[in-house]
């Protein structure tokens, strides 16, 4: 009787094992998982966050140039989300880099307004297969 | 029920056995759940900004977002620093107030690293019989391109600013620079964005970041890797597409700065003839070599960067003989989209655009 019992009290502590490491495996991955599908929009040292599901057109108010002519709202880019994927519609910058850039939807991927001290970036679950 | 004692002993092995088993099972799977943790525990951070008039954009990994945050700080500080210092662009610049002072034939100290700065590029322009010059600046503020000028100078004026970036004027013995021509301007900046990255990486080798790719401008340094020992994938921009569309990928390890300039750069266009931001320094016109891009890959950042503008400037024929000599990997773009590489690159350049045809 005596082993019988040493018995299922080691089995039940094993057990126990496997049970709470198999949780706090689970639980791990879930706090690892990536917040995802966002657009981090920066202006100037301002960061604002978007969703990357919700379609929308953003005007922003980035460092103008002085002899620059922006609307008079001081609106110097226009920002799309469509689709999952973001791009410049417009800009008032004198190189239009950023207008030219390819619509971005990757992990990490970014399109910069340098004139305008604009910073668009995507954090994603896309992963993206180039690190530049 | 009662069993004999012959049987309890033999239950009693058999059920050792298989706490044994199961406890072995138990430490293996945490051993392997640890392994994986560590890979897990890597944070990325992509971080977007600007210096010495170009866009940079760094990609970091490291155990934490705290170290990651902390290195960018110190990446752009470091970017201020050197801006400060070879910047002919920044007034106060060491390279400004010397442009801005320096008597001919009189003695000027330079700064340690200003000095080896000059020394290197004074041999790659000797390698490059002219291609690139450290001292173009005089004609390339007198073309005006990267402020946004379109109009082709004139060639009295462009005659006169050829011979002001004649680069055996320059003499540096040791940390002392001698110029003996009037009118002259060193420019730091012809290779500021490959300098660049190899002061980041040594100022990244100080600190916990696993890896990271920096680019500043047409120069990305590839350093670490992603904790997982893998090689990164630096993506080449096509350059007849719009920005951040790529033509193609070089698998490489962390250890190379790879830069890329080209004509799609910075230019305008006038009477149906594309002016880029090139220059050659034999001519005092943008480089016309029938060549469209071209991405020099290796240790040496500066070396780098020098030399995919001398490359461009020499063409595809001597540029790739250059290439070979100094034991770089090379790849160079036509004008009939024609991709051409140094025979390492074969298997470590991956075309991704039908537009283009690698030269095998
Ligand atoms: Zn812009």
């Amino acid at each position: 009787m005596q082993d019988k019992k040493l018995i299922f009290k080691k089995g039940d502590y094993i057990f126990a094992m496997v049970v709470v490491s198999v949780v706090l495996v689970l639980f791990l991955t879930q706090l690892n998982a990536k917040q995802g599908n966002q657009v981090r929009v920066t202006v100037g040292k301002q960061t604002e966050t978007y969703s990357l599901t919700e379609n929308r057109r953003i005007s922003l108010r980035g460092k103008m140039d002085s002899q620059e002519q922006a609307s008079s709202d001081g609106v110097t880019n226009v920002l799309v989300i469509e689709d999952g994927q973001v791009y410049m519609e417009s800009a008032s910058c004198p190189d239009q880099v950023c207008v030219k850039h390819k619509p971005i939807y990757q992990d990490g991927e970014m399109i910069i307004c340098l004139p305008h001290q604009v910073y668009v970036e995507v954090d994603n679950d896309i992963e993206n297969d180039i690190d530049n | 029920m009662r069993l004999s004692a012959q049987h309890r002993k033999k239950l009693h092995k058999v059920i050792n056995g298989l706490i044994i088993l199961l406890a072995l099972g138990v430490f293996v799977y945490f051993a392997i759940q640890t392994i994986q943790k560590k890979e897990m525990n890597i944070e990325m951070q992509a971080y977007a900004g600007s210096a010495m008039g170009t866009a940079v954009k760094k990609t970091l990994y490291s155990e934490s977002m705290e170290e990651n945050d902390a290195a960018d700080a110190m990446i752009d500080t470091c970017l201020e620093e050197l801006e400060n210092q070879i910047s002919a662009r920044v007034s106060g610049s060491e390279i400004a107030g010397l442009n801005r002072n320096y008597a001919v034939d009189g003695i000027n100290t330079l700064s340690e690293s200003v000095a080896s700065y000059l020394r290197q590029e004074l041999l790659i322009w000797e390698e490059s019989e002219g291609a690139f010059s450290p001292c173009i600046y005089p004609l390339s503020s007198l073309w005006g391109i990267e402020e946004g000028n379109t109009i082709v100078p004139n060639t009295t004026m462009i005659e006169s600013a050829l011979i002001a970036i004649d680069a055996s004027q320059i003499e540096v013995n040791g940390n002392d620079l001698i110029l003996h021509a009037p009118n002259m301007q060193l420019d730091m900046g012809a290779a500021g964005k490959g300098i660049a990255c190899d002061e980041i990486r040594t100022r990244l080798c100080e600190t916990n970041i696993q890896g990271a790719v920096v680019s500043v401008g047409g120069s990305i340094l590839a350093y670490g890797d992603k904790g997982d020992g893998k090689e990164w994938h630096i993506g080449i921009q096509n350059p007849r597409g719009v920005t951040g569309d790529i033509f193609g990928v070089v698998d490489t390890p962390g250890n190379v700065v790879v830069s890329t300039s080209g004509d799609y750069e910075k230019y305008f266009e006038s009477g149906g003839k594309r002016f880029h931001h090139i220059f050659d320094p034999s001519t005092g016109f943008p480089a016309d070599n029938g060549l469209i891009s071209v991405t020099i890959i290796c240790e040496n950042g500066l070396r780098s960067d020098a030399m995919s503008t001398a490359c461009f400037v020499m063409g595809l024929e001597k540029g790739m003989a250059y290439a070979k000599e100094q034991g770089v990997e090379a790849i160079f773009v036509t004008q009939d989209k024609k991709v051409y590489v140094t025979d390492n690159m074969k298997n470590k350049f991956r075309l991704q655009s039908e537009e283009y045809e690698l030269v095998r």
